[in-house]
This record gives structure tokens, sequence and C-alpha cells, in this order.
């Protein structure tokens, strides 16, 4: 098992069991990590200047399906699966029909540094399109970087009432996905 | 919005993601099931003199080979509800029950007359097997996909099928019980037939219900 795959699973358990700072560091590192594999698959369709968007619902989709991860087994082969499945729904939504060869999987590429995707991108156009409450909860937290208990406070809710509505909103986010 | 926000928000939900896969299709497929034997009980019924055949050899084959269909189905749609788990050995443990049945028939057509074989393969009432044994699938497929979606089939076509299969072969084991007919050339037929319908019945929806 490789190092990195090592540390995949020890963060994932530690995310599993609440721990929000190795979640954190397994999203981020799992963004660096499926970003050349989009990039390569959406430049045969030349879509490459989707790549942002795209590792985003990647992202979203790995967040909500985290429980089909079985702790048994390595975190690698699930994220990619995820990805690939994303990736090739994203392209058929566009009109592109992608094959994306499952030994594209390749552990050499070299993990990529997300670029600063504008205010415009897929993610931010969903949002708009959420019921208020969701919508104000997703950008406090997400691009003004506030806590749940301090988002809590700004929007005048209680903070169960954040999570619920976070949790759904996130939930919806994807499903506008599948809806477009 | 930048990755780095989303991925502020993913962290800050920590409200669970769903019931672990396997149980959620566990417990769908057992309300499935449950239905089934309830239809089956009020419309179908048990077989009389079931007791006394179970140490008939072509009467055996039958829960034999669909047991074995059973299991290899469930590990199938087990695998392909989580993603990057291939269904490879399960689809070649699945492979061994026609295998079974073509070598049942072939002992069967050289034991019997020619011209019982078309007799057998009618068997009592070929068509009422085939329906029946389609419906009963119904409730159960309906469960497995209701339970799949819990997870993440990452080829929903295939988990569809998966899931046609499990119906069909529940649905059949369940059917033995009653089918009069026990002739592997009745079997490797109707059987046949029916578990498939079930399987293209699965494979089509789940393309559709299966999309996350």
């Amino acid at each position: 098992m490789s190092e990195r795959e090592a540390q995949w699973a020890a963060l994932m358990r530690r995310a599993n069991a609440g721990d929000a700072a190795a979640y954190d560091a397994c999203l981020h590192d799992f963004a660096r990590a499926v970003r050349p594999f989009v990039r390569r698959g959406l430049a045969r369709a030349g879509r490459e200047a989707d790549t942002e968007d795209v590792v985003q619902e990647i992202l979203i989709a790995v967040h909500l399906k985290r429980q089909t991860w079985d702790e048994s087994r390595p975190v690698g082969p699930w994220l990619y699966a995820i990805a690939r499945y994303k990736m090739i729904d994203a392209l058929r939504r566009r009109g592109s029909r992608v094959e994306v060869p499952v030994e594209d999987v390749a552990d050499m590429l070299a993990a990529e540094e997300a670029p600063e995707p504008g205010r415009d991108n897929d993610v931010s156009r969903s949002l708009a399109t959420l019921p208020a409450r969701q919508r104000d909860v997703v950008q406090s937290i997400a691009v003004d970087g506030r806590s749940i208990a301090e988002a809590a406070a700004k929007l005048q809710m209680s903070e169960g009432a954040v999570r619920v509505a976070l949790h759904r909103g996130l939930a919806a986010l994807a499903k506008r996905y599948r809806d477009t | 919005m930048k990755t780095d926000e989303l991925i502020r928000a993913l962290t800050a939900d920590q409200r669970p993601a769903g019931p672990p896969p396997g149980l959620a299709l566990l417990l769908a497929a057992a309300g499935g099931l449950a239905v089934s034997i309830v239809l089956f009980a009020a419309w179908v019924g048990l077989r009389p003199g079931l007791g006394d055949l179970v140490m008939s050899l072509p009467f055996m084959l039958k829960p034999m080979e669909m047991g074995l269909l059973v299991i290899a189905a469930a590990v199938m749609v087990l695998r392909l509800v989580r993603p990057g788990q291939s269904p490879r050995v399960a689809v070649l443990v699945a492979a061994a029950v026609p295998a079974i049945m073509v070598a049942a028939l072939a002992a069967e057509l050289m034991m019997v007359p020619r011209s019982e074989w078309l007799v057998r393969l009618a068997g009592v009432h070929w068509y009422v097997c085939v329906i029946n044994m389609v419906l009963l699938a119904l409730p159960v497929l309906a469960a497995i996909l209701f339970g799949l979606r819990f997870g993440a089939p990452t080829r929903p076509a295939l988990a569809g099928a998966a899931a046609g299969l499990l119906a069909g072969a529940l649905s059949a084991t369940l059917y033995i019980s009653h089918c009069p007919d026990d002739s592997p050339i009745f079997v490797a037929a109707w059987f046949t037939l029916a578990i498939a319908i079930v399987t293209g019945i699965g494979a089509l929806l789940g393309a559709r219900v299966l999309r996350w």
C-alpha cells in the first residue's frame, strides 16, 4: 500500500470519528489528487476550462456519499471511481461523450493546486437558485468563513437550524447538477 | 466559489451522510421479500407433499441452483453499491449456475426419451410459472433499487441488472415451494426466462433511477 493511501485511510478514519481537521485535510488532498485526472479527461473533449467546476462537483459527491467508503479498503479506488463517474456525467450534460478508461486513474499524476475560479462558476450559480435560508447559510460558512455558531448569530437562527440548512443546501447543490 | 471555500462548507457539515449501504440494502431487501412472501402465501401457496421431495435430486437441484444465484447476486449488489469495487468474482460464481443447469439438462435429455422432451418442457403450466416468478420479483426489485439509492453505484445499469438478478433469484427460490415441475428441461427454460426478464427490467430501471 502506498504511503499516500495509508495517509488517506488514516485521515478518513479520523474524519469518520468526527475529526473536522482531518476531514478538511482529506478533502484538500482529494481535490489536489483528482484535479489532474479531471483536467486530462476534460481536455479530450476540449472542456479543460471546466476542470474546477467538475472538481467541486466531485468533492460534493464525495462528501454526500462518504459513508460508501469501506474502512477495510483503500481510499484511492473509491475516490477515483466517484471522480470518473462524476466526470463522465458532467461531460454528458455538456453534450460530449467521452470514454474514460479505468486505467486512467494513474497514481503517478502530480497533485495540482487549485486555480482561482471566478465568482460565477457552477456552484455559485446553483447556490443562487437555493431557498434563501440554505443559500445564506452555505454562503456565510463557505465564502465569509463563519463557524456554525457565528453563522447562527448573524442569521438569527439556532445552531441546529443552521446545521440542517447547511446539510440540505449541500444536498440540493448536488441535485442541481443532476437536474440540469 | 473557490474550491477552498466549498471545502470549508463541506467540513462544517457534520450531519451523518446516511446509513451504511449494506445495512440499507439488507433492510430494504428484507422488506421487499416480506411483501413477496405475503403475496405468495395469499395467491400461490405451497405445493402438496413438499416435505417428501427433499430426497429427490431433480427437485433439490432447484434450491441449490437458486441459492447459489442468490448469494452471487447479493455479493454483486453489495459490491456495485460502493464506488471502486469490482463485481467480477461474483459474476463468475453466478455463471456457474447456468453451467450446472446445462449439465443437468444434458443428463435429462440423455435419460428421457425424445417424445417426453416437449411434455417436460411445457410442464403443468409453464407460462403461469414465468408470470408468477416475474410478478413476485417486482416488490423485491423495487426494494433493492430503493436500497441502492442510499449508496453510490457508479454503474447504474449494471447495479440495476444485479438487483434484478437478485430479485429474480429470490422470487424463484420462493416459487420453488409451489412449482410442480422439477425437470431440468423446465428449469433451464422457464426459470432462466423469468430471471432474465427481471434482470432486464432491473437494468432499464437502474439506468434511470440509480443516477446520483
